[in-house]
């Protein structure tokens, strides 16, 4: 356990104004038998009260319009019953001074839809010991009973008097005040700001226009840069020409980028290529259109024809991810066998802000970067390794992503820019193409599912069997499967000879798990001709055998109950919203999948497709969603609907295509993105079925997309689909 | 030199920089990076501005053909200082922006298809509003300029 003493420090501000900040040694637990970081010092504050009460939130998680900084703000807000206009959210930077400590939470990074989950007891601690220690100066300034002063929207008010102080005007006292072990949590009925919609702190300098992202950024001294990158993975330049690149006005400089081959995510290294540095990123962007490259030529694979390959490789072995009962052996003399295979293509992220950062490693011994990242510590850990240099030489000052959905957890234009800096020893700012983004991605792998099912005769699941063959190690089969069956197996292969970088796509391995999974169990239904709603409730309801063992959760066996509830109430709650029974029109189809994002997040959604001759539109989204206490519900209902948009997306337009090594697609018109002419009606319910923790909400909804829409279609039509794009001829 | 106006102030630009795009322009030339840059081929519409009143991508207009235009940028839209253009406070009433890059361009885009149909139905809005948004705010933006929009009509305020 954390010894909260231990990890909360006050000081009090020049000026009159309070700082709690996460401070001292690192907790007991936690640090135990590492010795070598005795613990850092101050950290920068979580929480500010200013003189005149303005409070200051500092959040460890990164902003990329998933709404976390927003959420978690409000959380520390709660318990210190801050007044909620007087709050403001800044981001935490990384310097040495937070390493020691994010290194032992882990916390300096955003992804996987833990932010909120993963901030909910520190902000709930450091606003409640934040307002305990502001009452408390209120009773030793009246000197009267603490019991009887309470906190309350910006003020400690003493209730027998009536008398009230602002927060400002107790900031410096309660600096003062010793922080509290183990301060009291307020009761959730008693939430004022938890529960509410409060729009997004940074809506106003957004929809002005003045917000900065990283590639607003302007700073003294800096040049431009772009980066022209081989076309297949492994080629070199051979030779180029800049001399006309270099006629032009603004161009300072044009030089050959080594690859890089040190980073853990990027299994092939990042390529390198040749920098343009100039005094815009016009003048560079002009250069380059003048820039004669011979590269050496490189064999590429196809993606193609890595589904033939895979389909070949699906029997060998690799990692067994779950298993039960007799595994394979249960389809031994099954009598009815059903098997299907699903395809997932290489998808690219289309952030709407390209990539970019600012590097100054002019010196070649401390490096700063202004960027806006998800992982400013990985990054910092890549940066010291490439560069050979220390980690606290590394800062890192952080922006508001313009989208970051897994992509920004990857660091290559960080070091790109980093190595364009030293070579220079300038001061440079790295701008990514929209070209270069689509070209070189970190994309979500290429994925081959297949299944089988040995049905008994009431058509319940026997035997369930999953061969998953992926282009990455994650491979399949890291969902729990709530739905019944008396043997399992499920293996994953990762298939190493990817032409491309990988990558975590918004939702990551889930999307692709729940795709097979969902259509799946439709098409066992269907083959035993029961309602696909009612059948999966039916098969939800069969227990699981007791040697149910899954290689990503170790207690199946007390969470499987829960989780088989909260299953089959959302699927229930689905059925009545989108009145799931009521006929439809002819040409009108509904489909339905459900989903649990980490076995926490639950998400049942239903489909309503309309076909017509020339194809199909989707009209309506039924969404029914348990993530447990809501923080905020109008920024939840906004997640939902952005899932819903990105899971369409590749179900409309399809995926990444490789040929030759190569990246096909290289803009938005052959890398179509859903537009307000796709975007169907939602309707869209919130609950908290079983009173539970808040759980992450940034991707859970995307998994169902596709496969209800393939469920719909079939319904709609007859014909099953079971790739990307989905196209009706 | 040529010479035209960005939010009601004279800019003047050498006919050598003449092919330059104006997001570049606005961008690194007038530090107005409210314009953003996403695509460069005219297609996303991060960088929508008004020229001459109408909604246009400023990444396909070279500044050379400019003279004389009348440009208005996202900083420009609401006029005075601190003040909000009725889509912009529509759009944080309604909570609209996510990662937010997009919504400069797609508040442009919107407040031009207002001046040209002030009471827009969802097929003007499909038809007009066809900028990405890859966090898929497109509902909000929908409900977004229906709420201006109703404003407008009930406070004759101009847009």
């Amino acid at each position: 356990m954390i010894s909260r003493r231990r990890f909360l420090r006050a000081a009090g501000l020049a000026g009159g104004g309070f700082a709690l900040s996460l401070a001292g040694a690192a907790p007991t637990a936690v640090s135990a038998g590492r010795g070598d970081d005795a613990g850092p010092g101050l950290l920068g504050p979580l929480i500010e009260v200013s003189e005149h009460g303005a409070v200051l939130i500092r959040v460890f998680k990164q902003e990329m319009g998933q709404g976390a900084q927003t959420g978690i703000a409000m959380i520390a807000a709660e318990e210190l019953e801050a007044d909620w206009n007087a709050v403001q959210v800044r981001r935490l930077d990384f310097s040495r001074e937070i390493e020691g400590y994010a290194e032992e939470w882990g916390r300096f990074g955003t992804g996987g839809s833990y932010s909120v989950e993963s901030e909910w007891t520190l902000m709930r601690t450091a606003g409640a010991s934040a307002r305990e220690m502001l009452r408390r100066a209120a009773a030793a300034r009246w000197r009267v009973d603490i019991r009887d002063c309470i906190a309350r929207n910006g003020f400690v008010i003493h209730r027998p008097s009536g008398r009230r102080l602002g927060y400002g005007e107790l900031a410096a006292a309660a600096a003062r005040q010793p922080v509290p072990a183990d301060p009291p949590l307020k009761h959730p009925d008693d939430y004022s700001i938890i529960g509410r919609s409060h729009p997004g702190l940074e809506n106003r300098a957004i929809v002005r226009g003045t917000l900065r992202y990283s590639i607003d950024e302007s700073l003294p001294d800096m040049l431009h840069a772009v980066l022209v990158r081989p076309p297949v993975r492994g080629s070199r330049p051979l030779s180029f020409d800049a001399r006309e690149c270099r006629k032009l006005a603004g161009i300072e400089s044009v030089f050959a980028v080594e690859p890089t081959a040190r980073d853990a995510m990027f299994d092939k290294g990042i390529p390198g290529g040749i920098a343009i540095v100039g005094h815009s990123t016009w003048a560079c962007l002009k250069a380059r259109r003048l820039l004669d490259v011979e590269w050496s030529p490189v064999e590429g694979g196809d993606s193609e024809s890595l589904y033939r390959i895979f389909d070949e490789l699906r029997e060998i072995p690799d990692v067994e991810r779950q298993t039960a009962g007799r595994q394979l052996a249960g389809f031994d003399g099954a009598e009815r066998v059903i098997e299907a295979a699903y395809q997932n293509p290489y998808m690219a992220h289309g952030l709407m802000e390209p990539l970019c950062a600012i590097a100054d490693f002019s010196d070649r011994k401390h490096l700063q970067i202004w960027a806006g990242t998800q992982s400013p510590q990985y990054s910092a850990h890549q940066l010291a390794a490439n560069f050979a240099i220390d980690k606290a030489a590394i800062t890192i000052h952080n922006y508001r992503m313009g989208g970051g959905y897994g992509r920004r957890y990857f660091c290559d234009f960080l070091i790109e820019a980093a190595a364009i800096s030293r070579a220079l020893g300038r001061k440079v700012k790295l701008t990514w193409t929209r070209e270069d983004e689509i070209r070189f991605g970190a994309y979500h792998p290429l994925r081959r599912d297949h299944y089988r099912a040995a049905l008994d005769a009431d058509g319940n699941i026997d035997s369930l069997a999953l061969s998953s063959i992926s282009t990455h190690e994650w491979g399949g089969g890291e969902m729990t499967y709530f739905y019944g069956f008396n043997h399992l197996h499920v293996n994953s292969h990762h298939y190493r000879d990817s032409p491309v970088q990988w990558g975590s796509w918004r939702s990551v391995v889930k999307h692709q798990d729940t795709f097979s999974r969902e259509i799946f169990i439709d098409e066992i239904a269907r083959a035993v001709g029961a309602d696909p709603i009612d059948y999966r409730i039916a098969q939800t309801r069969r227990p699981a055998p007791d040697d149910y063992r899954s290689s990503h959760n170790d207690s199946l066996e007390a969470q499987l109950p829960q989780l088989k509830r909260l299953q089959v109430r959302v699927l229930e709650a689905v059925a009545e919203l989108s009145q799931w029974r009521r006929p439809r029109p002819k040409n009108t189809g509904l489909g339905v999948a459900v989903s649990a994002y980490h076995d926490r997040s639950f998400c049942a959604q239903v489909v309503e497709v309309e076909c017509g001759e020339t194809g199909y539109r989707v009209v309506r989204v039924y969404v029914v969603a348990d993530c447990g206490l809501i923080v905020n519900p109008n920024l939840v209902r906004g997640q939902i609907e952005s899932s819903v948009l990105w899971g369409l997306t590749p179900v409309l337009y399809g995926g990444i295509d490789v040929v030759g090594g190569a990246v096909r697609q290289s803009n938005f018109h052959d890398m179509p993105l859903a537009t307000m002419v796709d975007c169907p009606e939602m309707r869209i319910e919130l609950h908290d079925f079983e009173g539970r923790p808040p759980a992450g909400v940034g991707e859970f909804a995307v998994v169902p997309v596709a496969p209800a829409i393939s469920n719909a279609i079939f319904s709609a039509t007859g014909r099953r689909l079971r790739g990307f794009p989905m196209q009706l001829p | 030199m040529i010479q035209f106006d960005v939010n009601r102030r004279r800019v003047s630009v050498t006919e050598a920089d003449g092919d330059m795009p104006l997001l570049w322009f606005l961008r690194e030339s007038l530090g107005l990076t409210g314009t953003k840059y996403g695509c460069g081929i005219g297609l996303c519409g991060a960088c929508t501005v008004h020229i001459d009143g109408r909604a246009v991508r400023a990444c396909q207009r070279p500044v050379g053909t400019l003279a004389g235009a009348s440009i208005t940028t996202i900083e420009g839209l609401a006029g005075g200082a601190g003040a909000l253009h009725p889509l912009q406070r529509a759009w944080m009433e309604v909570d609209v922006p996510q990662c937010g890059y997009c919504q400069s361009g797609q508040i442009m885009a919107a407040a031009a298809l207002l001046k040209s149909v002030p009471q827009p139905g969802n097929g003007d809005i499909n038809t007009h509003m066809t900028n990405l948004c890859r966090c898929g705010s497109y509902s909000r933006i929908r409900r977004a300029i229906h709420r201006a929009a109703g404003q407008l009509q009930s406070e004759g305020e101009p847009s």
